[in-house]
């Protein structure tokens, strides 16, 4: 018994350490511990992509938590394993943000809870707290379309490669580059009244 | 060559999504070490950067709840027997015993096999008959004859029978 049960440690500690197209190899072949490993790997992040992408609904974001893991648990068998998993999952994520855009006319929605433009840039200057500029940045992301967000997002928060990113957006590498190029622009503009070097920011010491 | 302050702003954003080249990014460095107002430029992503990266917990309860239904649904889906109970009560209306019934199936199954394998010697062991009559020879309408009717009647012996009775006879016999 004693050993059966190190016996079994050893087992899920060794899946654990298993990367995630590993994990989907053994969720292809009905291993249920596999998919809770998977889960608390990646629901977190799904999350956060996700409140981003609604505008920081967190009852519609975690809905969308579940449906998306159970359509990656649907289309498992189509996943190769010799590609990478983040890139399918959140091809999968963005592709359901999308219908689910299509449903709501979400811009409007977003624009009645815009957080930056209710404060005076005197104010701002004067408290620029670090939850503000979140605030403020989660607010600027509404503004841009649905394709930029994603873009953004899966660069800036889930690191992702432009590679991947152009997978996962069905575009181009070029225009992936050129659009988040613009995006970072258009981010700024409306971040300028933010920035904490505005309030004289110590930045190195090597001058 | 040397390169404007928007130049290097253009670096600064390239910098946030590719790998610039060596030479671009010592320049970059470099600058940066004497221009307060693209350090400015900078920090505005170092901000960004840094209020993207900051976590956003979803609630325990929602998170255990969602990673149940999700496992409760790989659950069904692994399980072809349930699979196919479905489709019995979808055929029958009614829940059935599935072990049992492959029991039983498999039970049939085993019978015929043992009977079909016994029958050739048994067959074997039957004396050679005449004559087979083929089905579809004993389904054809059969024309009798006078002479037919008569040898019957003979063999009959001591009944009195008319033509009519004789084919009710032999259709009932045929049946
Ligand atoms: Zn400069």
């Amino acid at each position: 018994m004693q050993i059966s049960r190190a016996w079994l440690d050893r087992i899920s500690a060794a899946k654990k350490r298993a990367n995630d197209e590993q994990l989907m190899r053994q969720i292809k072949r009905g291993d249920r511990q596999a998919l809770g490993i998977l889960y608390e790997r990646y629901n977190q992040r799904l999350y956060r992509y996700l409140m981003r992408m609604m505008g920081g609904n967190t009852e519609q974001a975690a809905d969308l938590v579940q449906d998306i893991f159970i359509t990656v648990l649907d289309n498992a068998q189509q996943f190769h394993e010799d590609r990478l998993f983040a890139p399918w999952f959140f091809r999968i994520a963005h592709n359901r943000c999308k219908n689910e855009y299509r449903f709501m006319n979400y811009r409007n929605h977003a624009t009645t809870n815009d957080y930056h433009l209710s404060l005076s840039e005197e104010t701002i200057l004067n408290h620029i707290e670090e939850s503000d500029f979140r605030k403020a940045l989660e607010s600027a992301l509404m503004h841009l379309s649905l394709e930029k967000r994603s873009m953004f997002l899966l660069r800036f928060e889930e690191h992702l490669t432009l590679k991947d990113i152009a997978k996962i957006l069905n575009l181009p590498m070029g225009t992936v580059k050129s659009r988040l190029h613009y995006t970072l622009k258009q981010l700024r503009k409306q971040l300028q009244a933010f920035n904490p070097s505005n309030k004289e920011v110590n930045y190195d010491k090597n001058m | 060559m040397t390169k404007t302050c928007n130049s290097f702003k253009d670096l600064i954003d390239r910098s946030q999504y590719e790998h610039l080249i060596a030479e671009d990014a010592s320049a970059l460095k470099e600058h940066l070490n004497v221009c307060r107002e693209c350090r400015k430029y900078q920090a505005l992503y170092t901000q960004i950067t840094k209020a993207v990266d900051t976590p956003m917990a979803m609630d325990h309860t929602v998170r255990n709840r969602i990673k149940h239904f999700i496992l409760d649904h790989y659950r069904q889906q692994n399980k072809p027997t349930d699979n196919l109970r479905h489709k019995l009560l979808m055929l029958f209306g009614r829940p059935i015993p599935l072990y049992q019934s492959i029991l039983l199936v498999l039970s049939i199954l085993i019978i015929f096999i043992y009977v079909s394998r016994k029958k050739p010697n048994n067959d074997h062991a039957m004396p050679q008959r005449a004559e087979y009559y083929h089905t579809q020879s004993l389904n054809l309408p059969r024309v009798l004859t006078n002479g037919d009717i008569k040898l019957m009647q003979h063999q009959m012996n001591g009944i009195n029978m008319t033509a009519d009775t004789m084919f009710s006879v032999i259709a009932i016999t045929d049946m």
